[in-house]
């Protein structure tokens, strides 16, 4: 394949992940995004850089902050995407087999529709292959040993693909050496600094997969065919003209065939809700309902905050219910499930219930991330609260990161200076409307906790459009209609 | 001793202006004490404790402190904050024991140096030869907590280091850390969640247990070892949590829909019931005397619940208890009629020496760590006579104490920092029960406590280093394979 195509195709793979990503996945990355907090501070470095791998994940970490931006976002993750696929090319040495080059990229593309997928893998095995590189030119057996060794503690067990490569190429007793050094590494880093993790860990990395413990076969997968190319690149005679084209006819067919089995509709519209509630775009969430009626409780409650927020909640029936959990759901320990229903604890002046959900839900992140989004929310709620101490400490933090820094600067115009607040309109209003007496919050009483909210303050609009819905959606269920569908026709 | 102190004062000041001045900077002498963070001024601390590093307020860049003896031994520091050599900290401290440290601290603001009045420290003429504190350690909040671990810390040095983190046990929650009278050997805690287990460690052998039976209304909670470390005595609680919605400075409620407390033989994995601690009241938060002979415990009247959580009163309480049968005897006597005062008494903690029990006193409930009115209170186990820790207490919440293995030093964790964060504070009690002003934990950099989103929870001291085998825990505790109690 001559260079000018291999360009070509590599452009059109990278606009593909950008389309992808857009089209097909949006607000998927700034979902990503909201997962971390990525901090400009050596304690935060030493915190990653504390484990196997953690090298490559403050890389991911740093890049996927740009999702905030999510063109930004899905641009550099066409690009990388891009260096993987040409970083796998280059680990061949030959131009005949570049499109074997797109097999591992491709499949990535779509293990990375997993949101417990983290981008640290794709950043390690982009090391890792580059290593592979790097040893076929200048194939050396210490290189080799010394990059499995500190190869491990920078990008974790993803540098083992560059082991595997290297003990093939030396087809000696060097081999038999990098393999033994492999497992060393494993075991001396699992009795050492990674003695608080499980051994199935220690090996398959901490920070490829949000749940560490779990290894999802694809990441296995992806990693053989990130290799492959480079190992079988010495055994392959070179291509006729028409085995190219199959095969890349094949990469194609098999990329977008995947991409169609494994799209997951629901979940993908309640992952572009997230952002738009985020993002208070209210018309945009029902747009996309119409087109395609939401399919669960917590995609309702997005739906129907985006009804009562825009002052269409006339067309409440117009759009299918899930019963009251579609409008605040209970509590649910993941780090999805109860971000709507901050929101709405928020809107209605619900201050302790939004930061108990905001709270819960950035202290699901499994893999112990902050989340700038919900750290943001926990600081206004404690704001509010008066409980400034407290929302100095967040504001600070979160004064190190890249794009909240702004708004933690400003917010701190409101610590110890109620004159500020009262002069906020958001503040003002929330501090207006919130429930004057305290009491124990109970969710099967929501209904009358909405009636006493409202009571309290009858310019509280938010209070008495929750009350009427769940009023009407609560008569439903108590009739065994379980799913109040309106006028909507489902999908 | 006045005049001493003066002296010692004029030539620290003198000294100090001569070393700025020389940096061919304007001094300044301010009338006042330093605002240092943590705040170190008059507090009492032990001899050969790790360095009280201290800071000035965001606008001072530089710090310089200089650290003094009555005779004439110093130590210096400067930097962006005051960080002490730990050996010369501790060669200090120790040939002051019983002795007084005179402080001056000077802060570079605005191009110029500020020099502030000096302060005192006073090392006890006790001893705190214990290795160290553990704790847990989460985020403060309410029912999901990403990264949670008990921890030790060496108090003589900075040195913190997991005995067993989230990570290792991922998906489960973990209980407090509980040691037999700070015996690094003989230790328990709680594993929640799916792969639950109470796990009991004594003389390197670990057991996890199933504790639930049907006999027993859930799980075991709060623990206590005896002496002997034959026996636990554990409560079982059915724990609820609430969540307050007004601005109120509260957030949570925890209460009990039931509680009991019961013995647990160790050696045996039996647990001995008895009808006086598991009546129509809530019964927890049990432990024994120092001889092992008294089971304490607090009980409160039954209420509806959540309904009437603030009408939730306990009363501290005390049974016999005979070792050598494994017997609780069968008169209860009230110790503190906290319910008659309309108050209510939580977590006892005898000192070892078995003169005192430490404990927390509330308006109401069973959990003062969300209580900020919770308060210190000692009760002397001689004449009964008790009395509040002023010294020690602050406007916030003060709970989850225990004594050091000679009974002269407290911790606890006390929210006073910012009203939501616990930090461990160390505070000496002296023969008569008094308590000296706490000092908080040192840490090496003192902008650690703003910097971290970890609370500091269950703390206590440990004679010596907690060891705990990593290495098999995954596999024991995802296995499932359980000891299971049954009852005596």
């Amino acid at each position: 394949m001559n260079k000018t195509l291999e360009y070509i195709c590599s452009a059109i793979f990278g606009v593909s992940v950008f389309l992808f990503w857009w089209l097909l996945h949006p607000g998927a990355l700034a979902f990503q995004e909201q997962n971390q907090l990525f901090l400009f501070t050596m304690d935060y470095l030493a915190e990653r850089v504390a484990v196997a791998g953690g090298f490559a994940d403050y890389i991911a970490e740093f890049v996927t902050q740009f999702n905030y931006v999510p063109v930004l976002g899905e641009a550099l993750m066409a690009m990388l995407f891009v260096v993987f696929q040409r970083s796998i090319a280059r680990s061949t040495g030959k131009d005949e087999w570049y499109v074997l080059s797109f097999v591992a990229p491709v499949m990535m593309l779509i293990y990375m529709s997993d949101f417990y997928v983290l981008l640290s893998y794709m950043v390690s095995l982009i090391i890792a292959v580059q290593l592979c590189a790097l040893y076929r030119n200048h194939p050396n057996v210490i290189f080799a040993s010394a990059a499995t060794v500190l190869g491990f503690w920078l990008i974790g067990p993803a540098v083992f693909v560059f082991t595997a490569y290297a003990a093939f190429k030396e087809k000696n007793k060097y081999s038999t050496i990098l393999i033994s050094l492999a497992v060393a590494v494993v075991v001396v880093s699992k009795l050492t600094y990674m003695q608080q993790y499980p051994w199935k860990t220690v090996l398959c990395g901490v920070n490829y997969y949000r749940r560490a413990v779990t290894v999802p076969a694809m990441q296995v997968c992806i990693a053989i065919a990130s290799v492959l190319p480079a190992v079988l690149s010495g055994f392959l005679p070179k291509p006729k003209a028409y085995v190219n084209a199959l095969l890349g006819f094949a990469v194609v067919l098999g990329g977008v065939l995947s991409v169609y089995k494994t799209h997951q509709k629901d979940l993908v519209e309640l992952i572009a809700y997230e952002n738009l509630v985020r993002n208070e775009d209210w018309n945009g969430i029902l747009k996309r309902a119409e087109k395609y009626q939401p399919n669960s409780e917590l995609g309702s409650v997005s739906v129907n905050l985006a009804l009562f927020m825009s002052g269409r909640g006339n067309d409440f029936p117009k759009f299918k219910q899930f019963g009251t959990k579609g409008l605040i759901m209970p509590r649910v320990r993941d780090f999805i499930s109860n971000s709507a229903s901050s929101e709405v604890f928020w809107r209605l002046g619900m201050i302790n219930e939004s930061l108990r959900y905001a709270f819960d839900t950035q202290e699901s992140l499994v893999n112990n991330r902050k989340s700038g989004r919900w750290m943001s929310r926990i600081a206004e709620c404690q704001i509010l609260n008066g409980r400034y101490d407290a929302a100095e400490k967040y504001l600070d933090i979160l004064s190190h990161s890249l794009f909240y820094r702004k708004w933690a600067e400003d917010q701190r115009q409101y610590l110890r200076n109620e004159e500020a607040i009262a002069d906020n309109e958001v503040y003002a209003y929330l501090k207006s409307v919130r429930y004057k007496e305290d009491f124990l919050f109970y969710y099967p009483e929501m209904e009358k906790m909405l009636a006493k909210l409202y009571m309290e303050n009858t310019n509280n609009i938010m209070a008495v459009r929750y009350y009427n819905a769940w009023n009407t959606l609560d008569k439903y269920e108590a009739d065994d209609k379980n799913t109040y569908t309106g006028n909507a026709h489902g999908n | 001793m006045k005049l001493t102190i003066k002296i010692h004062i004029l030539a620290t000041l003198t000294a100090i202006s001569l070393a700025l001045a020389s940096c061919g900077k304007e001094t300044v002498v301010r009338e006042e004490l330093p605002q240092i963070f943590p705040d170190y001024i008059g507090v009492t601390v032990p001899a050969g404790i790790a360095p009280l590093n201290f800071d000035l307020p965001e606008e001072y860049s530089k710090v310089y402190a200089r650290v003094t003896d009555n005779n004439g031994n110093c130590i210096t520091a400067k930097g962006s904050y005051a960080g002490f050599n730990v050996n010369e900290w501790h060669k200090l401290t120790e040939a002051n024991a019983g002795g007084t440290l005179y402080v001056t601290v000077a802060g570079y603001k605005d191009g110029r140096w500020e020099q502030f009045l000096p302060f005192m420290i006073f090392i006890s003429r006790y001893p705190l030869e214990d290795y160290g504190v553990t704790y847990r350690k989460f985020a403060p909040g309410y029912e999901t907590y990403s990264k949670i671990g008990i921890y030790q810390r060496n108090i003589h040095n900075f040195k913190e280091e997991p005995i067993v983190e989230g990570t290792l046990l991922p998906g489960q929650c973990m209980g407090c850390h509980t040691a037999n009278a700070t015996s690094p050997d003989e230790f328990l805690f709680h594993l929640r969640g799916k792969h639950g287990a109470t796990v009991v460690q004594k003389d390197g052998e670990r057991k996890w247990l199933e504790t639930k039976t049907d006999r027993t209304i859930g799980r075991t909670a709060y623990s206590y070892w005896h002496p002997s470390g034959d026996y636990i005595t554990h409560s079982n609680n059915l724990v609820h949590q609430l969540f307050w919605t007004g601005n109120n400075d509260r957030y949570i409620e925890v209460y009990d829909d039931a509680s009991d407390v019961i013995v647990h033989d160790v050696d045996n994995d039996e647990f001995i019931l008895s009808p006086n601690l598991m009546t129509e009241d809530f019964e927890t938060y049990p432990a024994f005397s120092s001889d092992g002979k008294t089971l304490f415990f607090c009980s409160a009247p039954k209420v509806q619940v959540p309904a009437q959580a603030q009408d939730l009163h306990y009363n501290l309480c005390a049974v016999s208890f005979d070792a050598q049968t494994g017997t609780v005897g069968h008169q209860v006597d009230t110790l503190i009629y906290a319910s008659k005062m309309g108050k209510s008494v939580t977590m006892p903690r005898p000192s070892y020496d078995g003169k005192w029990i430490l404990y927390s006193y509330a308006d109401f409930g069973c959990f003062p760590i969300n209580h900020k009115e919770s308060d210190l209170w000692l009760l002397d186990l001689e004449d009964g006579s008790t009395h509040p820790l002023q010294r020690a207490n602050s406007a916030y919440c003060e709970s989850f104490h225990n004594w050091s293995s000679d009974s002269h030093w407290i911790l606890f964790a006390s929210r006073r920092g910012d009203n939501l964060y616990s930090r461990i504070y160390i505070s000496e009690i002296d023969d008569e029960g008094n308590a000296s002003k706490p000092f908080l934990l040192p840490q090496r950099d003192p902008s650690f406590y703003h910097k971290t989103l970890f609370t500091f929870n269950v703390p206590d001291f440990t004679k010596g280093k907690v060891k705990f085998k990593t290495s098999a825990a995954y596999k024991e505790a995802f296995s499932d394979k359980r000891t299971h109690l049954t009852v005596k």
